[in-house]
């Protein structure tokens, strides 16, 4: 026996076959267990189809409860600025992954600049979760992270082959970096949800891992 | 730029070696050049393949050109070991370290790699030039300067100057607190500096993203249309240096810093409890973005003069 194509069966359940066709069509779904099973099958979803409530179709009023949870989601505190010391070289380093391990909570936000000319929003102003002008631009903590520890470790081996002077200029920019990261920390913990302070913060990070990588290829 | 303690004794000295073996190696790439230096090595290259230079001091250029086979010129330091390893496929070319960590005495070579070479080439206190070479460029102190066309660009740097004048589709520059200065044409450009000053003059950028943590970021020139720049510094300063004609949407803002518009009369908003600023300007059409951003570094908006 001959069976319905796909077509045949999905025209007949949803009923779009022309009449004389449907019911030649009927007529072989009558003498034919499978193709009826099917049809029926077809016939329960378009029903379920045909019964949801419309779709809505407007992206713009989904899109805010969208965007709200998104955010909520993405936001997290961010540990306290430990007290400034001075260190030796190994707490460089071990300061430098627990930098590294931050970038894991911290959130890679930058402000799109819409606002109308001539009303610009004041500075290190805070937007609020979901509001316009707050738009994601990476998250690659988990990458960072593992990429700053492969090199802390590495680094942590080969740095008594590093010369002197090297070792020294590369100390002088981790502080530089070092106290960068701990004054924006301080300014975020007063205004977490500032994008700008958020981006500069991973400008920061992203600058530490940079200098670790040419650490590592000068040792 | 702060005095770069670790490096100021050996890289005046190294600098000074470093510029009479320059003007040499400029000599000898010169086509009028009468006297050619002595030729070190040459041997047949694929034109895609890897050339991988080490060379601790002296001054080391790279140049591109259309044959397949790489050519070492120069003179080698008494006592020093010239290599030049490898079949068509790949080399290795240098001048050997040192086991015991004695330093190396400064040598000055010119390499003839082939136009689709992608060089790796990595020094220590030695200057680093190329013309038309692509690849990865790095020195911990030695200045790196590169011009002419590439197909893409990555440059590092510890605490040596960088200076790029080149056209290629994609470049990304780091150095710590070395002056970083950027011409020619760059489409899709990074750069990032640590202490020392970056500087992009009449460059080309379609998209760009500059970042230092101290030093003062200066951008001169008129921004293609449709060119998209961001600009990140921590304490050092930004300027922007824009021509009567630069089509733009410019926004500037700072937490804690300042914003000096010497372009138009508009004044930046204050922000939270008077400190910081912001500003967004639409010059002429808005036809790039420019975005700016400092922790409490000042921003300087500045007309460039005819």
């Amino acid at each position: 026996m001959t069976h319905l194509t796909e077509a045949e069966r999905q025209d007949l359940a949803d009923g779009s076959a022309p009449a004389e066709r449907a019911r030649a069509l009927e007529s072989h779904v009558a003498g034919c267990a499978g193709c009826a099973a099917d049809v029926e099958r077809l016939r329960a979803v378009v029903a379920r189809l045909r019964s949801a409530p419309e779709p809505n179709d407007n992206v713009d009023t989904m899109w805010p409860a969208i965007r709200d949870r998104i955010e909520r989601g993405k936001l997290a505190s961010l540990p306290a600025p430990a007290a400034r010391r001075a260190r030796t070289w190994r707490q460089v380093w071990i300061g430098g992954g627990a930098a590294a391990a931050a970038v894991c909570v911290v959130l890679l936000l930058e402000v799109q600049p819409h606002e109308p000319a001539g009303q610009p929003p004041p500075a290190g102003h805070t937007v609020p979760n979901g509001q316009p002008g707050v738009q994601p631009i990476s998250d690659t903590a988990g990458e960072s992270q593992a990429d700053v520890q492969r090199l802390l470790d590495e680094i942590e081996l080969e740095k008594a082959m590093l010369p002197p002077a090297t070792a020294a200029v590369a100390d002088s920019d981790l502080r530089v970096i070092d106290r960068a990261i701990a004054e924006l920390k301080d300014a975020l913990a007063r205004d977490p949800n500032n994008p700008a302070l958020r981006q500069m913060l991973a400008d920061s990070y992203r600058q530490q891992q940079d200098l670790l990588r040419r650490m590592h290829n000068a040792s | 730029m702060r005095p770069d303690r670790g490096f100021a004794g050996p890289v005046a000295l190294l600098s000074a070696i470093a510029a009479v073996a320059c003007a040499f190696l400029c000599a000898a790439a010169g086509a009028s050049a009468q006297r050619e230096p002595p030729r070190l090595r040459a041997q047949h290259l694929n034109p895609s393949a890897p050339v991988k230079v080490f060379f601790p001091t002296g001054a080391i250029r790279v140049q591109a050109w259309d044959l397949d086979s790489i050519e070492a010129l120069g003179t080698i330091a008494r006592g020093e070991r010239f290599y030049l390893a490898g079949d068509a496929r790949g080399v290795k070319v240098g001048v050997m370290d040192h086991a015991d960590g004695t330093p190396v005495r400064p040598s000055a070579v010119l390499l003839m790699v082939p136009r689709r070479s992608q060089v790796s080439v990595k020094s220590v206190s030695a200057s680093i030039g190329g013309r038309d070479a692509s690849g990865w460029f790095y020195s911990v102190s030695g200045p790196i300067r590169l011009t002419g066309a590439a197909s893409s660009i990555d440059v590092e740097s510890m605490a040596g100057d960088v200076a790029l004048d080149v056209t290629a589709p994609w470049v990304r520059a780091r150095t710590g607190g070395g002056r970083l200065a950027i011409a020619g044409a760059p489409e899709d450009l990074d750069a990032a500096t640590v202490r020392g000053a970056l500087e992009v003059r009449r460059a080309a950028v379609a998209r760009g993203r500059f970042v230092s943590v101290d030093g003062d970021i200066t951008f001169e020139g008129a921004p293609p249309a449709g060119a998209v720049f961001e600009f990140s510094n921590h304490a050092g300063g930004v300027a922007l240096v824009l021509p009567d004609s630069a089509s733009a949407l410019v926004d500037l803002s700072t937490i804690t810093g300042t914003i000096a518009n010497g372009f138009t009369q508009v004044r930046p908003v204050a922000g939270q409890g008077g400190r910081g600023g912001a500003l967004h300007l639409r010059l002429g059409l808005g036809a790039a973005r420019m975005t700016v951003r400092t922790f409490k570094g000042t921003i300087t908006l500045a007309r460039q003069s005819p």
